[in-house]
């Protein structure tokens, strides 16, 4: 609590040249190859790009749930409110993760345990949030503990409370429930709830709307974009749908191949993009102008991360390569503006 | 109440098992070239003496009449006789079955208790050290011989180092407990007595041992590979992304996953420790059903085989039961429809 | 000029079959690749394929084939391990070293007589019962679980009481317990390969049961009976041991592990060799088919791979 009375300094996350690689059966898989990426305090940050992009990866690495094995990080460096965490201890880690990051993911049926309650599941996590890991109650046995039954209603009532919060009715009906009697939006809901029982500083959602009904998107969405504003958070929200970044974010970053390619801010990138493959990206959206069948897709298919093009991992399908493309590596991030870069040998 | 309609729908399922295995065993039991009924009369008997001995057992009459007198009578309760000691199989088995199910208890729990614990630390410790380790401990101990294992233990620990009885059930010497479960372990704590219950532990614990083994090996590598899918799963992220220390996620939502899937398997475990019993109380001269069916089938007497045969075909099935009900019990997503 | 063609219409036809089957072939190469990455297995594969050298010649280097019957030598009753007597000799003066290598011919046939028994019955059952599902699947499964309540080892008591005991009743008694496995493993993996996408492509365009059965549905479950049967050839030899050592397997003077240990079993400890050295044996082949087994496993099984 302490850290975020103090002055700020420095951006809440600030990733650099990170490089992680997959030992795979079938070679060295070099899924990030030197990301850059910076999120400010009160940023709302949509992380975009195609399926494989290294999105996911990117977002995993902050509070480092990447499996490692067959994951491994081999350079670069991730500050997280000015600490290193690639050098924190499993154990720091975990604090971290309890007390200032917040995670949601794309699949709610497959992030609830199906064999405990919501309702026990939701305490753990808030007394892990709460930092009374002890009251876990590991065994029925510490139950019986005065204290640690304390602790547990208490984390009970938190649970509630954030469980209406998300709009979940009936909720001393339903608390006792397993996950497998709640629908997608519900349980999706539920897993916001469990995220949001601490004070995170940083929300990462990865694609929370994806795998649910049309219908329950957009409330979930405003559900996100409520929450955010009532705790003053920072987001990074992970997906491949522009049209929900134009929702709820004010910066974006677009990722290709490993490689953060563009960020800026919306206006930036929506009006101006720079980068060849943000242009293909957005001319692929479906728009009113798009409607007589003008619709554009990107030449060519993403590269395979065992043996990607040499120069920029982009030069292949670009429409404005030059011989320099696929010789040179691709450059460091070229500021355009105070918030707009593009790292493309274009604006070299 | 939907559990006690599955329960009666799952018994009334037992009516064809029953009937099946009884069909299995009356045919295996009949098709005899030998001559069960003149190796019983013995050498010397006169042919009048063999004849009355048929009509008494009924082997005279066509078979479907034999097994329809065979299937009423079972459903009286009756499996008939052995031919070798007179007695009624029945109460033989009433008499043998204790010892068994004892050892077989005894081994499970061994198992179980040894078996989850080595799973759990083979799959953390994931292709290091202990998880080799375990590994070639459990492939090596499928691949003993149980026969020839309990053989070496005896060897070592009653022949040579004297430590333990070489067999048998409890000592000769001491008069045994009253009998009220027919468990030893347990009737000798009812009974008060300490030194009755080491006795009778130290009888069991080698053939336990011996038993154990395999199930053992199998609890350990399915709990394995469970634990290992299970640890691949988004929830386990979830968890770690909310600070849940590693160790209560493996020991409290990964284990119960996991658990679940093995409790699964318990009966068929059950099952296989049941038939390892024949060779387990052949070679520590256990005075179970396994000794008596196999002490039957030497001297080819069918009947008590075909009344163990039936038995444990029964007990196997009951076990599967309890085994379903306990796993949806421990298995919210199962409902009994 | 015939066979030219014929020669090149061949290789084409590998090429196309190559070009064809290209996933497939992948798929191999990468299990032949974690197959070899696993020690476990290839010691499991040397130790199977010595030991199938062993059964086959045996009989040809034995230091004394003729004991592999009921010959006797008194005078060299129970002689411990020497140069002359590798394991040493049992009781009535033959070398137990020829008579476990000859047991090691006894109990690979056995073993793969029992499993090719079963599997011939398993399979198709299974195949059927998985396939048409409704009544036949009732009436198949039915019978295979009512198999399945029975422990082996009873039945085999049974049937050795009945036939009297020998090897050729132990392999029967043993065959008649195995099939149910099978059927049940076949069932359900035909009942799900079944569900698949392009299985239900090929009924759509009207394939015939027979070809999607033998095209779509069963090269897709193969590897997991094969998996499975590494492992059950190392089960059976144990269970045929087993009955041998109780004494209702095989019968005097055939060399046999199970039998050997048993009458080894009676001069315990002082002549000690003589149940070891088949024990040990029989441990080694148990061994390597578990160790295959396992490792065949890795190689298949998708979910334990990372």
């Amino acid at each position: 609590m302490l850290s975020s009375l103090l002055p700020s300094e420095g951006p809440l996350v600030k990733i650099r040249d990170l490089r992680l690689n997959f030992n795979t059966f079938d070679g060295v898989s070099k899924v990030l190859a030197g990301v850059n990426l910076t999120v400010e305090k009160g940023d709302v940050l949509g992380l975009v790009g195609e399926t494989g992009c290294g999105k996911t990866m990117t977002a995993l690495s902050i509070p480092r749930l990447i499996p490692c094995p067959p994951g491994e990080i081999v350079g670069g460096e991730i500050l997280f409110e000015g600490e290193d965490v690639l050098a924190k201890s499993e154990d720091e880690m975990r604090e971290l993760r309890a007390s200032r990051i917040a995670m949601i993911f794309q699949d709610p049926t497959t992030n609830l345990n199906p064999v405990f309650t919501i309702e026990e599941q939701m305490i753990d996590a808030i007394l892990c949030r709460m930092g009374e890991q002890s009251a876990l109650g590991l065994t029925p046995f510490s139950r019986w503990q005065g204290s640690v039954r304390e602790k547990r209603t208490e984390a009970r009532h938190k649970a509630v409370e954030m469980l209406k919060r998300v709009g979940i009715s009936q909720v001393e009906d339903r608390i006792g429930s397993y996950p497998h009697e709640f629908s997608g939006g519900m349980r999706q809901r539920v897993l916001i709830a469990m995220a949001m029982a601490g004070q995170p500083h940083l929300l990462i959602a990865d694609e929370p709307t994806t795998a649910l009904d049309v219908s329950i998107q957009a409330q979930i969405l405003r559900l996100v974009k409520e929450l955010v504003d009532e705790f003053h958070l920072s987001v990074l929200l992970i997906t491949h749908n522009l049209g929900v970044v134009a929702k709820i974010c004010n910066k974006v970053a677009v990722m290709y191949a490993g490689r953060v390619v563009e960020t800026g801010t919306i206006r930036e990138i929506f009006k101006a993009p720079k980068h060849p493959y943000t242009v293909g990206l957005l001319n692929a959206i479906p728009t009113r102008a798009s409607r007589r069948g003008e619709l554009q897709g990107i030449p060519g298919s993403i590269p395979n991360l065992l043996s990607p093009p040499a120069g920029c991992r982009f030069h292949p399908r670009c429409a404005h390569a030059m011989p320099q493309c696929a010789a040179d590596p691709a450059p460091g991030m070229i500021p355009l503006t105070r918030t707009h870069q593009v790292v493309c040998h274009l604006f070299d | 109440m939907q559990l006690r309609y599955y329960i009666v729908r799952r018994l009334l399922l037992f009516i064809p098992v029953l009937f099946g295995l009884s069909i299995i065993t009356f045919t295996v039991s009949h098709i005899v070239p030998g001559d069960p009924v003149g190796l019983a009369a013995g050498p010397g008997a006169t042919p009048q003496e063999i004849e009355q001995l048929q009509h008494d057992y009924g082997t005279d009459k066509p078979l479907p009449e034999q097994y329809l007198t065979y299937m009423s009578n079972l459903l009286h309760g009756d499996m008939g006789r052995s031919m070798t000691s007179r007695h009624k199989v029945l109460d033989d088995l009433a008499s043998f079955f204790p010892a068994t199910l004892e050892l077989v208890l005894v081994s499970m729990v061994l198992a179980i208790a040894v078996g989850i614990p080595l799973g759990m630390v083979s799959a953390v410790y994931r292709d290091r050290w202990p998880d080799q380790f375990s590994r070639i401990f459990a492939l090596s101990s499928i691949s003993f011989p149980r026969f020839w294992l309990a053989i070496v233990l005896q060897l070592i620990f009653a022949m040579t180092l004297g430590w333990m009885p070489v067999g048998g059930r409890f000592d000769v010497r001491q008069t045994l407990p009253r009998t009220v479960t027919g468990l030893l372990l347990v009737d000798s704590l009812l009974a008060g007595s300490l030194t009755d219950f080491l006795t009778a532990a130290k009888h069991i614990i080698m053939p336990a041992i011996c038993q154990s083994l395999t199930v053992i090996a199998f609890t350990t590598r399915l709990l394995r590979s469970d634990v290992l899918e299970t640890l691949q799963k988004d929830f386990v992220r979830m968890a770690r992304s909310s600070g849940i220390p590693e160790r209560v996620i493996l020991f409290k939502y990964v284990l119960k996953n996991s658990m679940i899937a093995t409790i699964s398997t318990l009966g068929f475990l059950f099952g296989f420790a049941l038939g390892g019993t024949v060779l387990i109380e052949s070679v520590f001269d256990w005075p179970g059903i396994g000794l008596y069916a196999l002490k039957s089938a030497v001297t080819l007497d069918f009947q008590p085989i075909m009344g163990i045969t039936l038995f444990v075909g029964l007990l196997f099935s009951i076990v599967n039961l309890a085994t379903d009900v306990v796993y949806g019990m421990v298995d919210p997503r199962i409902r009994y429809g | 000029m015939a066979t030219q063609t014929a020669a090149v219409g061949g290789r084409a036809w590998l090429g196309r079959w190559r070009a064809e089957n290209e996933s497939e072939l992948d798929e191999w190469r990468r299990g032949v690749y974690r197959f070899r990455q696993s020690t476990l297995s290839i010691v499991g594969l040397a130790a199977i394929l010595f030991l199938i050298v062993v059964s086959i010649t045996g009989p040809y280097w034995v230091p004394y084939p003729e004991d592999g019957t009921g010959t006797v030598h008194p005078a060299e009753r129970f002689k411990a391990p020497d140069g002359g007597h590798l394991f040493g000799t049992d009781e009535v003066g033959r070398d137990v070293f020829t008579r476990v290598v000859l047991a090691t011919q006894t109990s690979f046939k056995a073993g793969i007589i029992i499993l090719v028994v079963a599997i011939s019955i398993g399979v198709p059952l299974g195949s059927i019962a998985g396939y048409f599902g409704g009544r036949v699947n009732e009436i198949i499964m039915r019978a295979t679980d009512i198999m399945l309540t029975v422990p082996g080892i009873f039945l085999a008591l049974s049937i050795t009481a009945a036939l009297g005991p020998s090897v050729l009743n132990a392999m029967l008694a043993l065959s008649i317990t195995w099939w149910p496995g099978y059927a049940r493993l076949v069932q359900a993996q035909v009942l799900s390969a079944r569900e698949n996408d392009y299985v239900q492509a090929a009924r759509s365009m009207g394939a015939s049961h027979r070809r999607i059965i033998f095209k779509h549905i069963l090269p897709n479950i193969i590897s997991s009976i094969i998996v499975k049967a590494s492992l059950d050839v190392g089960f059976a030899i144990l269970n045929l041991a087993a009955l041998g050592f109780i004494g209702v397997g095989a019968q005097p003077p055939l060399p046999e592990w199970g039998a050997m240990i048993a009458s080894g079993r009676r001069v315990l400890p002082q002549y000690w060799w003589y149940s070891t050295f088949p024990g040990l044996a029989m441990f080694l082949t148990v061994f390597g088919f578990n160790m295959l087994g396992d490792g065949l496993r890795d190689v298949f099984d998708p979910r334990s791979r990372r």
